[in-house]
This record gives structure tokens, C-alpha cells and sequence, in this order.
């Protein structure tokens, strides 16, 4: 069931261990700009305390000396881009990362998709650098209300429930769905989460917020048959009898791949490298 | 840097604290709420009848009937029932029906309910509310709630769920039930070291933020105030709707309202105050604390404990067979911040679920440190054995963020009238002293 290299864990001296791997790196150079620099959100910089920093030198900027937060925040700069560049998606606010690739094969599809994701976090401990990666499922909805209208949910039915759609720069807002208005064209009227002001917009730009209770209310509404919840308990490894071996093993196996595809990460005359030994835990 | 090898510390809590199941006998003790209760009977047996009414649909009502009928006879799990248990007996007062499980009948019964009757009168109401999912506000179970609460009266609701397990759900029920009348069902039996009172504070929740007919969201805070014991002593509210996140005028008026009651109860000024939070403390949060204690106490140490479960860390014990991370180990990250795991393996609960999601504790203390690592990790672990809606022996969180999350969805859900008569005087004179919103 195991591979051989999770199987080592199993026979290891020690058997207690956390979802944290060690970076290895090689520091590069690390420049403070000038404050009337022009490039201050370019991907080679990065913000600390006020001021701007690049691994790459232009006219005016001063090499230094980084501090391990700085080293973090480059390094999870440039993780980032390297796994978007790679064919990950990330769902930035909450350090998510998932791939088309991983789709979990379920029926529904109209309504709701599940991949195979992860948490990620870039963390600080006893002055080394690591990375927390923890297996999370995404849920995605690929319906609009226009959409569930036309499957025959009564629009009635189709409010007091959180949503999404995009704004005028293509940004993602968060909203609550008012009421959903069907006359000579449906119409959404919601509540925008960030201004919080009232808008109507059109039934085929809002979409349901991809949460499982949710999704499970209107695969009921459309008298479809299949229990959400058990399914994201089941692939949570809710109901297993060896939970957290599961998880564990599901996070080497992200590991693995990260190392494979992601790692080393290099820029400038840095490079940063993932270590696939979890680590241990001294009790 | 490479190859560097790296490991992490830990430590263990040996023995789950005992619990004290009578005030005059030091010797009424149990590791486990359910044998606790069983032989000894609740901490406080002061109260020897609870009065109830009971909102349910027509269809139900029998099985309601039923269900305190055996819970002061008692059952299999509950030998003896409400006099053995909660040295008690449940009084049904009066019965309402409704005709059907929608929202608007609910809120019918519940204003007609309130406008009947005293809170003075009624100890709970036990309501029968088809199950939905917290998600969702504008349910019969929030609707009622929150007309009974402003009116003053606890409640207790239950669903199709609580008879699909009923066996167990009956102590459970019993206790929610016993709590939300007055009685104290248990405390801890030893004090907890180097604290006078736990306030588990949350600040800036909103209220009705789903469907709220304001242009602008409104925050209000509230506070748990629990003693040395982990008993709970009372929960006060904002009274005022804040604009945006002012948090240090909440937290003002929060810790002005505790520890004036706190005093009241106790008589005497808490010197020594652990705070916690499901989030991390701003630097705002922590300097309005700190002057406002100065302007209320004067000398005072104080622990600024964040309590936080929303991160990705977990811990792996290979040797359990499940792999879980026991229950009581913690890790120590660094100096004032551990891992702790309450959910995992522990051989006084056989059922578990999932992989333990730790508890993140990180600490910062004022002026100075009165209070170890390891005696913060002891008041979090203690403090997981004091919800008393449940007698379940494997709880996550400590009471203290249970209680704070429960008043969240409830505020979450309901409107900014409900709220503030909640917290005007005459109703909150009644409600603050009864853990009515578990």
C-alpha cells in the first residue's frame, strides 16, 4: 500500500512526526531598492517593512544582508509563480493550491466539480525555513443561477444563500443572494460582501458558493440523488479507520510531487530545495 | 544551509482532569461527565423541578411527549433519568402545536409563546424544528431562537436527528437542558493554576450580515466569563451596534461589563486574567486591554491566549492505529506557542474522527510572564471538559471558543432588533446567568 520511500517512515526510529519539510537553500543576492524605483510589484520583489527588495539589481538598489522572514517571503513569492508556470491553480486568500489534473471523478459535473488539493504555508521554526502542506479538497461550482432556473428550480427557491461573480475588472466578489427575479430576463438582486451595497445583476454571471452544504441544498432542489456530504467525508478520510495515516501518506504523496515538478526553485543565483523527510517529533 | 536535520519537542498531559459533581463533597469526582453525573448527581442540586414548554409541530408531539416522559423515568444509557442524573424532574407547563414546519409558523408560536407567558415562569422551552444546516438563517431554528431569547426565555431544540440517536442524545438533552434552567452540572475539581477568571471574548462579529436591510455591516462583541473552576459565571454582550471594526471600544465595554459583574459574584478584583481568542490579538487589542484593566484594576497580570484551529499544521503518531496524535500531547513550536491535540487517540473515547485538528496556542503576557507554557496548555486541555451540552468525552475546543462560536452563528442569523433586546437590562438579567445560547 505504501511506497518504499513512505514505508521507510513506518520502520524509522522515530514514529511521531508533523506535516512540516525542511528547505534547503542557497541564498542569493537580495538588493533593497531605491524608493523612487518604478518596478515595486514586479515578480522579482517582494515587500518588507516599508520598503522593497530583488533578487535582481537595477540602478539605484543596495545589496543586503536578508532576514530569514525576508528569505520566506521571497521563496513563497516565488513558489507561487512557479506553480502557476507549472499548471497549478491557486486560490490565493487561502493558501490553496489544486490542478484541473486532479478532478475527482463524480457524477454532477453540470453542477459541481471536487479536486484533490492542498494547503500550503510557508513557516519559521527554531530559525529554519519550512513548508506545511496539507491535503484539502476543492470544490468548485460550475453552475449559474441561470443555469439551475433552466433545470427547473422554482426562482423562488433560488435566495438567502452566499454567492459569487465577477465584477467590472474581472475580480471575484463575494455576495449573499438577495432574491432571484425571473421576467423577461432572470435577474439576481445580491449583496456585495466587500462594499456592501445592493446590485441586480444577470442570473447567468452569479454563481452559487462552492460550499458542500450548499451544493447539497440544490442538488436536492433538482431531486438528484446523491449525498455530497458522505462523499467529502469519505474522500476527507472522515470515516476511515486509519484517518490520520491517510492523510499522512496522501501528504508525502504531495510532497513527492511538488519535489518532482516544483523543485528546486531557482532564481537569480538563488536556489531552494525541498527535503521529503517530514519532521520528527521528540516526546 | 543543507541537510540540516530538524526536529520538534513536545510534551504530554498524562491524565484527563477530574471533574467535581457536587458543591458540598470534595470527594464527588470523575474523570468522565457521564460516570460523574451518574453517581454523584450535578455539582449545584439546588434546583428540584424544571419548568418546560413545548413548541412542536402536531405531528411530533407525541414523540416529544415520549421523550421526557422517559427522560425523567429514564433510559438503558440514563439509569434513574432526571432525579438520578440532575437530582430533578422535568414539569411540562404547557404545550403548543403547529400545524406545520414552516419558518412562519415557528415564528408564530413564538410570538404567541412570548406574549402569554413570564420568563420568569418558564426554566426552557424545548422545541421540536425540522434539521437544516447552520448555513442557512432564515430556518425555524433560528427564527425561534431568537424571538424566544429576546423575550427573555432559554431554549432547547431538537430535531429528527436527536431520535435517530436517541439512546445517546437523552444525557446530552438532559444536561443541555439542566444548564439552560440555571443548574451548574459540573466544574473541575482543582483550581486552575495562577488565573481568577477566563473571559472568552470575541469582538467584531457581525450581525445579520447575510440579509440586514442597513447599506453598512454592524459589529457587536460579547464575552464568557468562566472562574478559576471552568465554571461559567455569566456572558455579557455589547449593547452598542459598532460602526466598522472599532474592537477597542468593544473590548471596553466588554471587559467593563465582566469585570464589574465578576466582582459582584466574587468579591473580589481578579488579578491575575487569561483572555481568549479565536484569533490572533492586534497590537490595537492588546493596548486597549491593557488600559482599560489599568483604569479598572489597577495591578493585574494578564495572558493574552489565541486559540486557533484554522492553520494546516498537523501531527502524526504512527504507533496509534489510527495514526492520530493523542489527545493531551502538544508540541512546542516555540517558546510561547504549542500544538495541542484534543481529538486524538485516548483510551476514555474509542470513537474518533478524522485527523486531529490541533489547537495553535500562542501566548503574550503583561507586564510580565505569571503564567508557563505548559500550565496554559493545562487550562485549554481543562477547559475542553466543561461544555455542558454535551457529556461526550472527546471535545475539541475549549469551552470558552465553544460558547463564543456558539453566540456567533446565532448573531450571524439574526436580526440587529433581536440582538439588542437581548442585551437590554431587564432581559439580560435573566438570560446572563444561563448558558441559553448552547
Amino acid at each position: 500500500m505504501f511506497t518504499s520511500n513512505e514505508n521507510k517512515f513506518f520502520s524509522y526510529i522515530y514514529d511521531k512526526f508533523g506535516n512540516l519539510f525542511l528547505l534547503s537553500y542557497k541564498i542569493g543576492k537580495l538588493y533593497k531598492k531605491s524608493m523612487s524605483t518604478s518596478n515595486k510589484g514586479d515578480e522579482k520583489t517582494i515587500y518588507f517593512n516599508g520598503n522593497y527588495f530583488s533578487y535582481e539589481w537595477e540602478e539605484g538598489s543596495q545589496e543586503i544582508q536578508p532576514a530569514l522572514e525576508m528569505i520566506k517571503r521571497t521563496v513563497t513569492k516565488q513558489f507561487i509563480l512557479k506553480i502557476k508556470s507549472v499548471g497549478y491553480q491557486i486560490i490565493k486568500k487561502k493558501y490553496i493550491i489544486f490542478s484541473e489534473q486532479d478532478i475527482i471523478n463524480l457524477p454532477h459535473n453540470d453542477i459541481f466539480s471536487i479536486f484533490d488539493g492542498f494547503e500550503f504555508r510557508f513557516v519559521i521554526i527554531n530559525n529554519a525555513l519550512l513548508l506545511c502542506v496539507n491535503p484539502h479538497l476543492v470544490i468548485k461550482t460550475n453552475c449559474s443561477i441561470k443555469y439551475l432556473i433552466e433545470q427547473n428550480i422554482n426562482p423562488d427557491k433560488l435566495k438567502d444563500f452566499s454567492i459569487r461573480y465577477k465584477g467590472g475588472n474581472e475580480e471575484q466578489i463575494d455576495g449573499y443572494l438577495i432574491e432571484t427575479i425571473t421576467d423577461e430576463e432572470s435577474l439576481c438582486r445580491v449583496r456585495d460582501y466587500r462594499e456592501f451595497k445592493i446590485e441586480t445583476l444577470p442570473a447567468d454571471v452569479v454563481f452559487p458558493e462552492p460550499r458542500a452544504e450548499l451544493i447539497q441544498h440544490l442538488l436536492n432542489l433538482l431531486g438528484r440523488d446523491f449525498d455530497l456530504i458522505a462523499k467529502q467525508r469519505e474522500l476527507s478520510f472522515l470515516d476511515s479507520k486509519t484517518a490520520s495515516k491517510d492523510r499522512f501518506r496522501k501528504t508525502l504523496e504531495i510532497v513527492n510531487a511538488l519535489k518532482k515538478n516544483v523543485f528546486p526553485l531557482s532564481f537569480g543565483d538563488w536556489e531552494i530545495n525541498l527535503e521529503t523527510t517530514p519532521i520528527v517529533i521528540k516526546l | 544551509m543543507s541537510g540540516k536535520e530538524i526536529f520538534l519537542t513536545g510534551n504530554k498531559i498524562e491524565n484527563e482532569p477530574y471533574l467535581l459533581f457536587d458543591k458540598a463533597d470534595s470527594s464527588a469526582v470523575h474523570q468522565q461527565p457521564y460516570w460523574g453525573l451518574r453517581r454523584f448527581g450535578p455539582y449545584d442540586k439546588s434546583i428540584s423541578k424544571i419548568r418546560l414548554a413545548i413548541i412542536s409541530p402536531k405531528t411530533e408531539i407525541g414523540m416529544v411527549r415520549n421523550l421526557i416522559e422517559e427522560l425523567n423515568k429514564g433510559t438503558t444509557i440514563m439509569p434513574g433519568g432526571m432525579p438520578q442524573f440532575f437530582r430533578c424532574n422535568i414539569d411540562v407547563i404547557d404545550e403548543i402545536t403547529i400545524e406545520s414546519i414552516d419558518t412562519n409558523e415557528y415564528e408564530k408560536a413564538g410570538i404567541s409563546f412570548v406574549n402569554k407567558y413570564n420568563p420568569k415562569n418558564i426554566d426552557v422551552v424545548l422545541a421540536y424544528v425540522p434539521k437544516t444546516s447552520r448555513y442557512f438563517s432564515n430556518t425555524p431554528y433560528y427564527r425561534l431562537k431568537a424571538i424566544l431569547a429576546s423575550h427573555g426565555f432559554s431554549s432547547q431544540m431538537i430535531t429528527e436527528w436527536t431520535f435517530k440517536n436517541i439512546k445517546w442524545s437523552y444525557l446530552n438533552l438532559a444536561s443541555a437542558i439542566f444548564s439552560k434552567a440555571g443548574g451548574i452540572p459540573w466544574v473541575l475539581e482543582g483550581e486552575m493554576k495562577n488565573v481568577d477568571m477566563i473571559l472568552g471574548i470575541s469582538i467584531s462579529n457581525f450581525v445579520s450580515y447575510k440579509n440586514r436591510a442597513g447599506s453598512r455591516p454592524r459589529y457587536i462583541g460579547y464575552v464568557n466569563v468562566f472562574d478559576n473552576h471552568g465554571g461559567w459565571m455569566f456572558m455579557e454582550g455589547t449593547a452598542t451596534l459598532y460602526e466598522k471594526s472599532r474592537s477597542a471600544d468593544q473590548l471596553k465595554e466588554l471587559l467593563t461589563k465582566a469585570i464589574d459583574r465578576f466582582k459582584a459574584k466574587k468579591k473580589f478584583l481578579p488579578k491575575n486574567i487569561a483572555l481568549h481568542y479565536y484569533k490572533r490579538f492586534g497590537k490595537e487589542e492588546i493596548e486597549a486591554t491593557r488600559k482599560i484593566l489599568n483604569q479598572l484594576i489597577g495591578e493585574y497580570s494578564v495572558a493574552f491566549i489565541s486559540i486557533n484551529d484554522s492553520h494546516p499544521f498537523r501531527l502524526f503518531d504512527l504507533k496509534i492505529d489510527d495514526g492520530s496524535f493523542p489527545r493531551g500531547w502538544y508540541v512546542y513550536l516555540n517558546q510561547n506557542e504549542v500544538l495541542l491535540s484534543t481529538t486524538g487517540f485516548t483510551p476514555i473515547a474509542t470513537k474518533r474522527m478524522g485527523t486531529p485538528k490541533l489547537l495553535h496556542i500562542r501566548v503574550k503576557q503583561y507586564p510580565k510572564e505569571f503564567i508557563n507554557i505548559d500550565e496554559v496548555v493545562w487550562q485549554v486541555f481543562s477547559l475542553t471538559k466543561i461544555d455542558w451540552a454535551t457529556v461526550t468525552p472527546l471535545i475539541r475546543e475549549p469551552v470558552t471558543l465553544q460558547f463564543s462560536r456558539e453566540i456567533s452563528y446565532l448573531t450571524a442569523a439574526i436580526s440587529e432588533q433581536d440582538w439588542q433586546a437581548i442585551v437590554r437590562p431587564e432581559i439580560n438579567v435573566i438570560l446572563n446567568t444561563k448558558p441559553w445560547f448552547i
